[in-house]
């Protein structure tokens, strides 16, 4: 034992090859290459499977397995190179450029033989894979090379399809891409033969690519031509239709590629082809469209044309920049649009027309606001554009809120263009509040509102909104003119809904006065009664209004003579009201009144309804002897009411529809040298007249001037606030941030400027309000 | 039902499903369709075939598709109980056993062949080893057999 511890380990070696020329072994394999002639000559059933297996078996448990595999190889090649001779290369196309049709059934017929040709062969080397299933797994596998069915595949490869001898894969390629440009130009092809030739490339795969034949081969010769059929297929199409016409054809050509690559090319190319198309039909073409003169986006937004403008949405949306450039166009075109409108109130303005209302008179020449037709038209004018477009976004992109983001800013830009938008939106508000207007329903009016809510949105400088607004609202509160509490309430929640509850408290404030008013003239006809005073001729009742929800001013009662009555009635009014309550002081405005007086003419008596100044005109004539006459500087002198609301009474008064006073010389300017007489013989249907004051319900110039003096000023002090708000939360904050803030928090009102918001600190700081950080400079 | 014949011309007849286990019978089926003729085996003798046939039928049930590839090492040498009662039998018919299960191709019965006889040499030596298998020192062209000793030779040296 101890001799046989001390032997060297033995190596266990491989056994020593068997001679290779073993007559049994080669008869093997002559039987087994016998069997695979058979199986290519598809006499497959009278061979014995098992006898077949176990030779192969025999070989492989023989060392022998490269002699067989190698051998089987070249069987299969021979075979192959047989086919490609015999079978392959006689049914190519020979009619080629002759006659389409002809060409193409050759080439079908071409495909066909192929797609059996294939099947033969792939049906065979199933079997001879079934035989030499044990050098597969036991011989092939281990080494790492093809296996049977897959060397087959690789011999089809490189003997038939790749033949070098042979121009069989230029041939397949012409036919395939012949066969598919007789599609694409409307004729029959038989499919299934394409489809059959795909799988098969499909199958093939080229091992130094690592893709299959398909992808290596055919694709790229298929994405070229097709890109170059779809550049002339697009200038064709665009050469001779409108766009609408050109959007179809493009839709169409897509979803035919698309069926096409689904049904007999393979899916790896649906989305090369799907960008090749998109490119050459959409993005190369996509300016083109859509200027296209008469037929283009242009033409198809002013129509209105839902369908289009959705097919064109989604076309464009296929592409990267497709629906930028659509946004930004459809933007232009709105800002455009917009401008237009915005050029009309210019127009107007420059040349005035007569206004809606009938016998109302223009303004004189020289006051160059632009009629309340023209602001009415203006708002009327978006709120269609607004429409138009809302149903655009609604049906035609499918609410695309990018889209949506795109027209809201036009919308913006060009209403903040017109300086003159809060003025026309609240002059809008109020026609459509007054009473009885034109017999809209109350949901109509509602609507209508609603809309325009959604242009105060836009509106930048919502304080001037206010401003107006609230003018607007006093006029129709004062004279009664309003449609309904209801209404106005709702206008006002709308308001608030949008700015918040401090941008409507002073208008609710209003309100409230009224309310209280009423309540104050009942106390103030009891408190006569109960005290036995003596009665002021007139029957007189007062609004009280808070001098800081109202937007005139308050401070001081612009002068006037107050005819002698009216001046008792005051009194007494006043007696009540400070006995009521201590400390409260009453301005009287009489250029916000109104009354009711009786005039006795040559005919009939008539009650008159007109405003205050009107009524002391009138009264006037009262000691004037028939046939004699006022001047307007005498009538000046005896009332001291101030020049612009004695002209525009006067004109109410003598160039109005009921013409109470004659005017001479006749015309509608009012010189302090004009004649007035009382108009003796004037008739009227109507037992009681609504005077009207001619009011100018568009600011002038100057008013303007005004108005946006009172907004700065008031700018001011918000801005002041804002800053304290924000220095008090903050204690010590940096400039830049500061102005950022305030602007932050303003931004719902108006947007201040840089500059105004400097300016303001520098103030609080000389007030003291603020100070400079002692580290900083 | 399938019929199988022995190279001594003896018929047996399976359960189909029994049958295929063994992956030739199954693509012969597969291939040439089935037919009451019996299937010749000729490298199998009866002797064998009963045995393979029982075991077929014991493993019946079994997944088809265990994947080869077991990396466990514990699981090389590993053999439950019934194939170990079954693998008791000299050393002649099991080398036929493993013949014909590899010519068959029933891998689970081949591996539990090779684990059988990968036990045999384990702690063995080289002497020992070949006294157990009758090999004679400068290796006797017993070429099948000596394949897949050192086939069970390479598992044995992998479990130790």
């Amino acid at each position: 034992m101890a001799m046989s511890a001390r032997r060297p380990k033995r190596k266990i070696q491989a056994p020593r090859k068997p001679p290779s020329s073993d007559p049994q072994l080669d008869k093997s394999f002559d039987l087994l290459a016998q069997a695979i002639h058979e199986i290519h000559r598809k006499n497959a059933s009278i061979l014995s499977f098992e006898e077949l297996y176990r030779n192969a078996y025999s070989m492989v448990l023989q060392k022998r397995a490269d002699t067989l595999y190698n051998g089987v190889k070249g069987v299969i090649s021979e075979h192959l190179e047989h086919v490609a001779e015999t079978e392959v290369v006689p049914a190519f196309v020979k009619t080629a450029g002759t006659d389409a049709r002809a060409s193409a059934d050759a080439g079908t017929s071409f495909l066909m033989t192929l797609k059996r040709v294939w099947n033969d062969h792939t049906t065979s080397m199933l079997m001879i894979r079934d035989i030499l299933m044990y050098m597969d797994k036991n011989h092939v596998k281990p080494a790492n090379m093809p296996l049977v069915y897959d060397m087959g595949l690789e011999l089809y490869r490189d003997k038939v399809i790749r033949s070098p001898k042979h121009p069989i894969q230029a041939q397949l390629t012409a036919v395939l891409l012949d066969q598919i440009k007789m599609e694409r130009k409307g004729e029959q092809i038989d499919r299934s033969a394409i489809k059959a030739a795909v799988d098969m490339l499909v199958e093939l795969y080229d091992n130094e690519q690592k893709e299959n034949v398909y992808v290596v081969d055919f694709e790229p010769q298929y994405l070229e031509t097709s890109s170059a059929f779809y550049l002339v297929e697009s200038q064709a199409l665009l050469a001779e239709c409108d766009a609408p016409e050109y959007m179809r054809k493009i839709e169409k050509r897509m979803n035919e590629e698309y069926n096409r690559t689904r049904h007999y090319l393979s899916p790896v190319t649906e989305s090369k082809i799907r960008n090749i198309v998109e490119t050459q039909l959409i993005t190369n073409h996509a300016k083109t469209i859509m200027e296209m003169e008469n037929s283009g986006l242009r033409p198809m937004l002013a129509a209105s044309a839902i369908d289009d403008l959705s097919r064109m949405y989604k076309l464009f949306s296929r592409v990267p920049e497709g629906l930028n450039e659509m946004r930004a166009y459809i933007k232009n075109y709105v800002l455009e649009l917009g401008g237009l409108i915005n050029a009309k109130v210019d127009n107007t303005t420059e040349a005035p027309k007569k206004e809606k209302d009938g016998g109302e008179n223009e303004k004189p020449a020289s006051n160059p606001s632009g009629s309340l037709y023209t602001a009415l038209r203006w708002v009327q004018d978006i709120l269609e554009l607004q429409e138009k477009f809302d149903k655009i976004i609604e049906f035609a992109v499918l609410k695309d809120k990018s889209f949506q983001t795109a027209i809201n800013e036009a919308f913006e830009t060009f209403i903040n263009e017109n300086s003159r938008s809060p003025e026309y939106i609240s002059l809008f508000i109020d026609e459509n509040l007054k009473k009885g207007l034109k017999g809209k329903t109350e949901e109509e009016v509602d609507n209508i509102l609603d809309h325009t809510i959604t242009l105060f949105r836009f509106i930048r400088e919502k304080d001037v909104f206010e401003r107006y607004y609230k003018q607007h609202l006093a006029r129709r509160l004062l004279f009664g003119r309003s449609v309904s509490d209801d209404a106005e309430r709702s206008m006002i929640t709308k308001l608030k809904v949008e700015c918040g509850y401090q941008f409507t408290t002073k208008l609710e404030g209003m309100f409230n006065d009224i309310r209280i008013s009423a309540d104050t003239v009942i106390a103030y006809k009891d408190y006569l009664e109960a005290s036995g005073m003596e009665k002021p001729k007139i029957d007189m009742s007062a609004t009280i209004l808070t001098s800081t929800f109202w937007p005139m001013s308050a401070a001081t009662s612009p002068k006037w003579i107050m005819p002698p009555d009216i001046t008792a009635a005051c009194q007494s009014f006043e007696k009540f009201y400070y006995g009521r309550h201590n400390g409260r002081r009453l301005t009287w405005q009489p250029n916000m009144g109104t009354a009711d007086i009786k005039a006795n003419f040559n005919t009939k008596r008539h009650e008159l309804n007109v405003s205050t100044y009107g009524m002391a005109i009138l009264l006037l004539f009262n000691d004037v002897p028939e046939g004699n006459f006022l001047t307007a500087s005498d009538i000046q002198s005896q009332t001291d009411v101030n020049d612009v609301d004695l002209k525009r009474t006067l004109q109410s008064l003598a160039c109005g529809k009921y013409k109470v006073l004659i005017k001479d010389p006749k015309g509608k300017e009012v010189d302090s040298q004009d004649k007035f007489f009382l108009n003796v013989n004037f008739t009227c249907p109507l037992a009681r007249i609504k005077i009207q004051t001619v009011a100018t319900k568009v600011e002038t110039e100057t008013e303007r001037k005004s108005t946006h003096e009172k907004v700065d000023k008031l700018r001011k002090h918000q801005i002041e606030a804002a800053i304290v708000r924000i220095m008090k939360d903050r204690k010590t904050m940096d400039h830049n941030l500061l102005i950022a803030e305030v602007v932050k928090q303003l931004s719902n009102r108006f947007n201040p400027s840089p500059q105004m918001i400097k300016k303001r600190i520098e103030e609080l700081i000389d007030r003291e309000y603020l100070e400079r950080n002692a580290g900083d400079r | 039902m399938v019929q199988l014949l022995s190279s001594d011309n003896e018929t047996f007849t399976v359960d189909k499903q029994v049958a295929e286990r063994s992956i030739l019978i199954k693509n012969m089926l597969e291939d040439v369709g089935e037919s009451d003729a019996p299937i010749p085996l000729p490298n199998v003798t009866a002797k064998i075939l009963k045995k393979v046939i029982d075991w077929c039928e014991h493993h019946r049930g079994d997944p088809v598709s265990q994947q080869e590839e077991i990396n466990d090492r514990k699981r090389l040498t590993e053999i439950d109980e019934w194939d170990q009662k079954f693998m008791e039998v000299d050393q002649e018919t099991l080398f036929e056993i493993i013949l014909a299960a590899n010519y068959l191709d029933i891998k689970p019965l081949l591996d539990i062949g090779c684990k059988t006889v990968a036990n045999m040499i384990k702690g063995k030596s080289p002497e020992e080893i070949r006294r157990t298998f009758n090999i004679v020192n400068d290796f006797t062209p017993e070429v099948r057999q000596f394949g897949i000793i050192s086939h069970c030779y390479f598992l044995a040296m992998l479990s130790t």
